[in-house]
């Protein structure tokens, strides 16, 4: 539990809406952050780093679409530090201005603050959050119509149609591209009498390379892999068509954006590589973790493929949550490696992606509408 | 009652999947002793890496559970053999490193062998 207390008000939006007030604008509304400490004890707190609204606050819109904000500044070698200590009793007060775009609007919005590092006052595990607060926003204001008279204002939203049609037809071909290198761990625990030696902590590092298209509305996870061992051209061939037919076209992302509505399909795309590798296997007489694959195998090495992908073994205990025991008939492929992935399984693609396109993603099945 | 020994080779490699190491498991007993293979098939089970400070180096995930050989009986003085072909993380940094074997069939104290320093870098 934090030692810290943080409560969050949007005071103008609130007597806006006492007095019965039109809401508002954005770029007009402040966030108050207070942070409390009622312990007896000091707490670092680093207020620099906390400044930035990107860093501390989570903005969802109607629908509890998140709202991503734009990003900090480069950060100065106070702003990295553990900062000053609160001392017991004390409080320290944020506040957030000009943050939040023109154009939001319109629609009820709430904001929060969520510090998940000790120097915003939590932990991964266990962050500092507070209470959501709703705001309005009102629509954003129209075009300024141009006071020039006909037939020179005709002409002008001629123009301005036309700037719209390439302007939509240039966002549609849009590809974003980004080299995805992430550390995972997992602890399990909880491994019946006989498998005591899967007890424990593993760690890896999930690399990828992403590649978002607008115009195939494909959303494309290349892993380069460099093979060493005894493997012949046939049994890489196996792996790689094992390995793309059970991560391609399952699941899509499914993005607020005004292209690709009916989502961008996630393709695995596998590349033996002799150079420049995301991963390094090792061939040999059967899987036995991620690095090491059997020669003949094109059911385990599936499993593997998904911890490139960041995603977590699911059998027996991990990180607390009991899955049972390995290769159940209905289990997921990190379960069952004979089996398909399900959506959580590309949990890594998503915030990647979502992060690349400044635009929520949520995953779902292929088949179903965004 | 079994006894556990690893090597290491080379002992030090620019590149960690170029280390290899062999194992070792005899039974240094009268008895005839039962040893499972799985539990020495994946250096993720089978070996323990620490940095040269004595932090534990995390290894990637074992593999899923469920299919396993039979187990080998090992008479008196017989010993079971395991080849690690390639047992360091490719993202190891370079810098110093310890392993062992570890053979851990049931919750009590595991077999273990001694310490094999190697190097990344």
């Amino acid at each position: 539990m934090p030692e810290l207390a943080v409560t969050v008000a949007v005071p103008k939006a609130r007597e806006a809406a006492r007095a019965g007030r039109k809401p508002v604008p954005p770029e007009e509304l402040a966030v108050h952050v207070s942070i409390a400490n009622p312990s007896d004890r000091s707490v670092p707190f680093n207020v620099l780093q906390a400044q930035h609204p990107s860093l501390a606050l989570e903005v969802e819109g109607p629908s509890g679409m998140r709202v991503l904000l734009p990003p900090p500044s480069a950060p100065s070698e106070a702003e990295l530090g553990r900062g000053e200590p609160i001392e017991p009793g004390s409080s320290v007060t944020l506040e957030y201005r000009a943050f939040l775009d023109p154009a939001l609007g319109p629609g009820t919005f709430r904001a929060r603050y969520v510090g998940r590092v000790p120097a915003l006052g939590g932990t991964p595990d266990d962050p500092l959050v507070s209470d959501w607060v709703d705001f309005e926003v009102p629509p954003p204001p129209p075009w300024p119509k141009p006071w020039w008279p006909y037939p020179w204002r005709y002409a002008f939203d001629r123009l301005r149609r036309y700037i719209d049609i390439v302007l939509f037809w240039r966002k549609c071909r849009r590809v974003w591209e980004a080299e995805v290198d992430e550390a995972v761990s997992e602890t399990i625990t909880n491994a019946p009498p006989g498998s005591e030696a899967w007890n424990g902590t593993y760690g890896w590092r999930a690399r990828f390379h992403l590649r978002i298209e607008q115009s195939t509305c494909r959303v494309i996870v290349t892993v380069r892999i460099r093979v060493t061992g005894a493997v012949t051209p046939a049994q890489q061939t196996a792996w790689e068509t094992a390995i793309e037919g059970a991560w391609s076209n399952i699941f899509k992302l499914c993005a607020a954006s005004r292209c690709c509505g009916n989502g961008y399909a996630i393709v695995a795309d596998v590349q033996f590589v002799s150079s420049g590798e995301h991963q390094v296997v090792v061939a040999g007489a059967s899987t036995v973790n991620m690095g090491n694959w059997g020669a003949a195998d094109a059911v385990d090495v599936r499993h593997e493929f998904g911890h490139m992908l960041g995603a977590l073994d699911e059998y027996f205990t991990v990180n607390g949550t009991d899955f049972g025991p390995g290769r159940q008939a209905t289990g997921a492929i990190m379960n069952n490696p004979a089996n398909a992935p399900v959506a959580r399984h590309y949990e890594l693609v998503r915030t990647q992606s979502q992060a690349l396109m400044g635009a929520a993603c949520t995953t779902k099945a292929a088949a179903d509408p965004c | 009652m079994l006894q556990a020994r690893l090597t290491v080779e080379p002992s030090r490699s620019a590149r960690p999947e170029e280390l290899r190491a062999e194992g070792t498991l005899t039974n240094v007993g009268d008895e005839p002793e039962e040893v499972r293979p799985a539990l020495l098939a994946s250096p993720s089970l089978a070996l323990e890496i620490t940095g040269r400070s004595g932090a534990p180096v995390p290894l990637p995930p074992p593999p899923v559970p469920g299919l396993e050989e039979a187990n080998i009986r090992l008479a008196a003085g017989e010993e079971h053999r395991v080849v690690f072909a390639s047992f360091a993380p490719a993202w190891l940094e370079p810098g110093g490193y310890r392993v062992r074997l570890r053979y851990r069939p049931s919750a009590q104290e595991p077999v273990v062998s001694d310490w094999v320093g190697f190097e990344v870098g």
